[in-house]
């Protein structure tokens, strides 16, 4: 059961004088809804791009999907896809053209890739807006076709940065039931934001501040362990604690 | 100054871009020294709303007073007595802390002597003495924010407008501009703010749900979980899944919501005995929670009928 | 390979869609061919000419009349002296004069070489080396045709203004020209656009303060860089290059001082147009060194253009600074022979002042 998609012990990451990464350790169970939580320049980033390959660490231990980083780093590509709310899809084409470049990027076949359009269909339900510009589709849906593009190739782990910001509540609602729902199918994701209305539907959390992790566990124990109300009190009396205004 | 009926109030105002309506038939009445917001999605009119009340823009019908006074007929006063901190807006980050609060008091007409003494003020105020010699462009998140409102503020407006100011704020910084606006509001001065963010409704004395250019409702916060006619039962669970199917099954669940690992389940009020029953029969423990600013939000824009 | 199909097939959407561009970049290399092809011509007609006959023999009227019938000379005037034939020429009514010495008819009949003087406004090195290869030319035609055995009309040049015809006398007030008006559009776009940019310019003009004073004090400063930076340019001109100068200080000064407000306030002009500060940079490259260049009679005589783009470069402000400068420079001419160009840069400046002023007011 207890099957690790990610797994980092000891990860430091540093930058000239500057750590950027500092001694982080954490896992990810398959199927898990896993955030990584901070301000801007909290360590967030850098963490993200470590796991998929593109930063290679200091030093200190990092799986992805089995694979060792920054050894096999090449063969992690095709196991992750990555979502970003901002500048993620070509506005001026349409949803399926845009589908259709992510699968050519990734190899995916055209025989799997309609099976694959199918697949997702019984979850996102785009079907009606594949042949419309992107740049005239609400922003609710846009969110949908990015998830797809990044879905297509069938990766093992899913990244997803800030996916709900500025989103109506109504699409931000039915996102994460599609979240749930791809979680529940044993797919695992993994979600960095520092908007707390989104960190609170992460099945566990890590909250980062200066490259450290300064707590990890579901929102609800954080919530209970602190006996605050909310995230946003939560990570206020956590950050709160070590910030210093200078 | 103080009208009748309210401070600043907004008459049908419509607005329209190449063909594509931003706000449609608007009408709000304001209230003195109270903080409002306006909360919406991206692309639900909010900065189009807020550059109208600061006369920015013009609509294409429509009007906007404030304390009695139209932009189109007295733009002097109502400039003096507005501050306005734009989405977009990010100081002139080569100058200091001190040299941006100085031209922008300056702009005002306001003499160096007593602009010495606000400008003071303010910095104590928002925390930011030791920052003063600084330039803007090495401020952290925080601090640059803070000191943008103070930029709108220095000429002392008995209105402030802010658009998106918590907009990729985190939230140590957010709680820390909370605590300035509620400081400014004590002040006796007004706050209209907008804001994407469900969850500062709490914040905020009244609210406008805007959605697609249009008004969904102005009520006072306190007032807000009256417009929902549900009630709410919520139940933690390590297994989300089977939970909700079984939930789903109730005849009386008008909807599910799952955040995290609580499964949160909707229905009328008028069915809370029934639901009671049948909730005890599937799960051990639950308990009634009130609606969040996002539910009713939700109700608003037709989301529970869908599901 | 599939990728790369992938990519191509992306590529070609993106094209399709913005058919605006599209349009835009296959028309742009035709339209630039044919403007260009109308203005880089270094070929000269209608050279305007003055006579200053000495001779007052019938014979040399043919000669004159012979150099109108080729069709690059047009005959402007007789003068009685070389002192009103200079003035002509710096008042720019005349390219070029003929000198006819006195007895030149007689020394012909004797059977000897004769002689006559071309005199050329050498401060436009350019022009004057063309009219002395067509004279040349002509000259040689009308000896084989008149005397085909008998002695020889010669010629010598006298460049005025310029003797040695140096090109660097020639170009650097030119330069000087393009440069100054390049800086000055430049410093006012991008810094206006800057405001729009950080969100700054909607406090401005949420503030008590008119567009008239925030454009106003954006000019300022940068009329003062400006004059430093021309300060800079002439010395570098006179100590560096040795153009001569012959004009007064003062004048000069005024003249520079409305060029740069003309500069400046173009420059305003284009930061209401442009959305960021790379537009803006980029449009004040193309509108200044372009036109200054090809359309000022820098290099391009503006004589040899077809007559659309003749009267195109009377809105071109280099047009008229490059008259002024090198009429200072190197002809040493005072505020009257340069009033009107003065008027003109003034106009322009005060044109592109208000229209911006107006169109600042709506900007967001």
């Amino acid at each position: 059961m207890n099957e690790y998609v990610v797994e980092v012990k000891n990860l430091v990451k540093k930058f000239g004088d500057v750590t950027a990464v500092n001694n982080i350790s954490f896992s990810v169970m398959k199927g898990e809804i896993f955030g990584i939580i901070g301000a801007n320049g909290a360590g967030k980033t850098t963490t993200i791009r470590m796991l998929c390959g593109i930063l290679p660490p200091t030093s200190g231990i990092v799986r992805v999907s089995g694979f060792k980083i920054p050894r096999e780093s090449h063969k992690v590509k095709s196991k992750i896809g990555y979502m970003s709310q901002k500048f993620s899809l070509y506005e001026d084409l349409t949803a399926l053209e845009n589908l259709e470049l992510f699968a050519a990027l990734y190899g995916v076949n055209n025989r799997d890739f309609h099976s694959e359009i199918e697949r997702l269909n019984q979850f996102l339900e785009f079907k009606p807006f594949l042949n419309s510009l992107v740049s005239s589709l609400p922003l609710g849906w846009k969110q949908r076709i990015a998830l797809s593009c990044a879905l297509l190739h069938r990766p093992e782990l899913i990244f997803l940065d800030e996916p709900t910001s500025g989103v109506d509540p109504v699409s931000r609602r039915s996102f994460w039931k599609i979240i749930r729902k791809l979680s529940g199918a044993g797919q695992t994701i993994i979600v960095t934001t520092h908007y707390m209305e989104e960190a609170e539907y992460c099945d566990r959390l890590t909250i980062m501040h200066e490259g450290r992790i300064l707590a990890l566990d579901s929102p609800d124990s954080l919530k209970t362990s602190l006996e605050k109300e909310s995230m946003e009190e939560v990570f206020v009396s956590l950050v709160g604690g070590s910030l210093e205004e200078v | 100054m103080i009208g009748p009926t309210g401070f600043i109030e907004v008459r049908d105002i419509t607005k329209e871009y190449d063909g594509i309506i931003a706000l449609k038939d608007v009408s709000l009445t304001l209230k003195e020294g109270k903080i409002t917001g306006v909360i919406g999605p991206d692309g639900a009119g909010k900065t189009t709303l807020l550059e109208i009340i600061t006369g920015l823009r013009l609509p294409d019908s429509g009007e906007v007073l404030i304390a009695g006074k139209k932009w189109t007929e007295d733009s002097g006063s109502l400039k003096r007595n507005l501050g306005f901190v734009p989405q977009d807006f990010s100081l002139y980050s080569d100058l200091t802390v001190e040299e941006n609060l100085f031209f922008f008091g300056q702009i005002y007409g306001q003499k160096d002597g007593t602009l010495r003494e606000k400008i003071e003020k303010l910095l104590d105020i928002a925390n930011l003495k030791k920052a003063r010699k600084r330039q803007a462009g090495k401020l952290s998140g925080g601090m640059k924010q803070k000191l943008m409102v103070l930029s709108c503020l220095i000429h002392e407006p008995s209105v402030l407008v802010l658009d998106e100011p918590t907009r990729g704020v985190d939230p140590i910084s957010r709680t820390e501009l909370w605590e300035l606006i509620r400081f400014i509001k004590e002040q006796g001065t007004t706050v209209i703010l907008s804001t994407s963010n469900m969850e500062e409704v709490s914040r905020m004395d009244e609210v406008v749900f805007l959605a697609e250019g249009r008004v969904l409702v102005q009520i006072e916060v306190q007032n807000l979980s009256e417009l929902f006619p549900f009630k709410i039962a919520e139940i933690k669970t390590d297994r989300v899944e089977d939970l909700i199917e079984k939930v789903e099954k109730l005849k009386n669940i008008k909807a599910t919501h799952v955040v995290g690992r609580r499964v949160r389940a909707y229905f009328p009020r008028e069915y809370e005995k029934k639901v009671v029953e049948e909730l005890s029969q599937i799960v051990k423990g639950w308990y009634p929670v009130s609606p969040t600013a996002e539910d009713v939000f939700v109700y608003l824009t037709g989301g529970f009928i869908g599901e | 390979m599939r990728k790369s199909k992938a990519f191509l097939k992306k590529e070609f959407l993106h094209l399709i869609r913005d058919p605006k561009s599209l349009f835009l970049i296959s028309l742009l290399p035709v339209i630039m061919l044919l403007f260009y092809g109308y203005v880089v011509r270094m070929d000269v007609k209608n050279i305007k000419f003055g006579v200053v006959n000495y001779d007052h023999s019938q014979f040399f009227e043919g000669l004159v009349s012979d150099m109108e019938a080729s069709s690059y000379f047009t005959r402007e005037g007789e003068f009685p002296s070389l002192k009103d034939c200079e003035k002509w020429i710096v008042k720019g009514k005349v390219d070029a004069c003929l000198i006819i010495p006195s007895n030149g008819y007689k020394k012909l009949l004797t059977g000897k070489d004769t002689e006559v003087l071309l005199v050329l406004d050498g401060s436009d090195s350019n022009l004057a080396t063309t009219v002395a290869n067509y004279f040349h030319a002509f000259l040689a035609k009308f000896n084989s045709k008149h005397m085909p055995r008998g002695p020889e009309f010669r010629f010598s040049v006298v460049n005025f203004f310029n003797p040695e015809l140096k090109s660097s006398h020639f170009f650097v007030p030119g330069l000087a020209a393009i440069f100054l008006m390049m800086i000055c559009a430049m410093l006012t776009s991008i810094t206006i656009v800057k405001e729009k940019e950080i969100g700054s310019l909607k406090l401005l003009r949420l503030a008590p303060v008119s567009p008239f004073q925030v454009i106003v004090v954006k000019l300022l400063p940068y009329l003062f860089l400006a004059v430093v930076e021309a300060s800079l340019i002439i010395a570098v001109a006179e100590l560096w290059f040795r153009v001569p100068f012959r004009g007064s200080l003062l004048s000069l000064g005024v003249s520079i001082f409305i060029y740069m407000f003309a500069g400046l306030s173009f420059g305003v002009f284009l930061s209401t147009i442009a959305s960021s500060q790379a537009i803006a940079m980029i449009l004040s490259l193309v509108l200044t060194i372009l036109p200054s260049v090809l359309l000022s009679g820098f290099i391009f005589p503006i004589k040899s253009m077809p007559v659309l783009l003749q009267a195109l470069t009377y809105i071109i402000p280099a047009r008229y600074f490059l008259i002024i400068i090198r009429g200072i420079m190197l002809m040493g001419v005072g505020f009257k022979e340069i009033y009107r160009e003065l008027v003109f840069l003034m106009v322009f400046a005060i044109f592109f002042f208000v229209i911006s002023t107006f169109r600042l007011k709506r900007e967001l």
